[in-house]
């Protein structure tokens, strides 16, 4: 019997480890659904899913997607009592595993900081979560008092706990505020559903950063761990993703787990 | 002779409260300060006190998150003073929400002027520091930042993302001889921690009385902290007593982490 039987989990944000959470979750009995505003990227996934969505990350487009999965949900703030008002799909949504990122448009020194870049980059990585926190949160809410603990899990980086990757304070302020997020909604949630990240090192398409010589070496010399010589495989980041997801984790909350080689113990300050 | 004496400063949010203290603090440690607030009156005011006071002061009055406002306030500052050597990026501000009642307008509001304002500041003062191969960035976290606070995921995604910043900018200056840390207020007596009156407008700054209660006996020493104590965290970050130090997060919130 698999940790995900008889239960519905959402992948929002199709780069990086999602193909191989969907994988795990799809083979231990889970019905998965992914979605991501980029077709292709949906389009690229190999995992069995049950569905492929392409909604964007707005709060209108991410409360019709909620809408659309498990029905309009919500709260009557007399009774406090969560309540459908209209049938979705899937009858229950177990887990959400938010896991959009946005690193390229970030690459620039903090001098060079445009409003553009900054707008896309909290976009993506920052203003999509929220939408899809308060787009879940009625629902989730009707699980209180229940044996049905719902959970979130969301994706996020070494470089948001340690400002890691050259030229990208940005990346390290969205994620930063991605930490900060996780955190206070678990306090939110803690009820009915529990929030955690996890913390992802250095993939190999992200080991070649441009910079002064001497800070990159200073860079090398600090990413480098006990497996260092170890490639950080998306596999190894989805398994920790999908404890955290199974009711395994279900006392588990506002933690920030890291998937790093050991990354994080070297440059934690 | 005072820590900080023949250094400039630019002190943002700091027509009053926390930042005005800081203001005072580095002008009696001998710097020139830049005193800016969006609210152009405070800002004139606390400006007017420190130069009554014998100090040198201007004030800039700008919006923060405003690019132009920004490069016209370190503008204005290098031709008062010559350059700056300090820059206390403490403007900020909390409107609270639980997470489904947040519109996107208050979220980007808050994650906008305590966030977006922190980086334009550092966009435009890092180059004249890297020139120079010294400078002293100081951001502002807060607690919340740090292990969250219900009804404020806004307010933590943006003390949270200046965690993640100052980090990152501390390794990117740390060749250019520029430090870069942050201390993390927790319970400070100011009007946005202030009690509201009972039935009293829901939108003005403050808390209730209940919530207000809860947070001072969740912190062990018992009692809030004074924006004084935030200044002295700072100081210690923009003086010379913390050279060998950048990209540190620091409380100062009388125990309230531990």
């Amino acid at each position: 019997m698999g940790r995900f039987d008889g239960k519905t989990v959402l992948i929002a944000g199709c780069k990086g480890a999602a193909d191989e959470i969907a994988k795990i979750i799809c083979e231990e009995g889970g019905t998965v659904i992914v979605n991501d505003p980029d077709s292709s990227l949906t389009d690229a996934i190999e995992a069995p899913v049950a569905e492929k969505l392409n909604y964007g990350t707005s709060m209108e487009d991410t409360r019709a997607m909620i809408d659309e999965l498990i029905g309009k949900w919500v709260t009557d703030e007399t009774t406090k009592q969560s309540s459908k008002e209209s049938d979705g799909k899937y009858s229950a949504l177990h887990a959400v595993i938010m896991n959009y990122d946005e690193f390229e448009v970030c690459k620039m020194r903090a001098d060079q900081l445009t409003l553009e870049a900054y707008n896309t980059a909290m976009d993506v990585n920052v203003r999509s979560l929220f939408h899809l926190f308060g787009a879940i949160r009625e629902y989730y809410r009707s699980k209180q008092g229940t044996k049905e603990q719902a959970s979130v899990v969301v994706m996020t980086s070494v470089v948001g706990l340690a400002g890691l990757t050259q030229l990208s304070t940005l990346y390290a302020a969205a994620k930063g505020a991605v930490n900060g997020m996780i955190r206070s909604v678990a306090k939110e949630f803690g009820r009915y559903a529990n929030v955690n990240g996890v913390s992802q090192g250095f993939y190999s398409e992200k080991k070649n950063p441009v910079g002064p010589k001497d800070r990159l070496k200073g860079d090398y010399q600090l990413q480098m761990t006990d497996r260092a010589k170890e490639e950080l495989t998306y596999n190894d980041v989805a398994k920790m993703v999908a404890y955290l997801a199974s009711d395994d984790a279900h006392m588990i909350s506002g933690q920030i787990i890291s998937v790093d080689g050991g990354l994080w113990l070297r440059v934690q300050a | 002779m005072g820590l900080l004496e023949g250094k400039v400063a630019i002190i943002t949010g700091s027509g009053r409260g926390i930042g005005k203290a800081i203001a005072e603090l580095f002008a009696q440690e001998g710097a020139a300060i830049t005193v800016n607030d969006i609210d152009a009156d405070v800002c004139a005011a606390t400006a007017e006190e420190l130069t009554n006071n014998g100090f040198k002061a201007i004030a800039c009055q700008a919006d923060v998150t405003n690019d132009e406002q920004v490069k016209k306030m370190v503008d204005d500052t290098v031709e008062a003073f010559g350059t700056v050597d300090i820059l206390v990026n403490n403007a900020g501000i909390t409107k609270d929400a639980m997470i489904h009642k947040m519109d996107d307008k208050l979220f980007d509001f808050i994650l906008n002027v305590n966030l977006l304002g922190t980086m334009l500041c550092c966009k435009y003062v890092v180059p004249i520091m890297k020139e120079k191969q010294s400078g002293k960035i100081v951001n502002t976290s807060s607690t919340t930042g740090l292990v969250g606070n219900v009804g404020q995921s806004n307010y933590a995604a943006a003390k949270g993302g200046i965690v993640g910043f100052t980090k990152g900018l501390a390794r990117e200056l740390g060749l250019s001889k520029i430090s870069v840390n942050a201390y993390g207020p927790g319970f400070i007596e100011t009007r946005l921690t202030a009690v509201k009156a009972e039935g009293g407008d829901r939108s003005a700054l403050g808390m209730p009385k209940g919530i207000h209660d809860v947070a001072i006996a969740a912190i062990p020493f018992g009692h809030a902290g004074q924006p004084e104590d935030v200044a002295k965290a700072a100081l210690f970050f923009a003086s010379p007593l913390s050279d060998f130090i950048t990209g540190e997060v620091i409380s100062v919130s009388g125990g309230q982490l531990v």
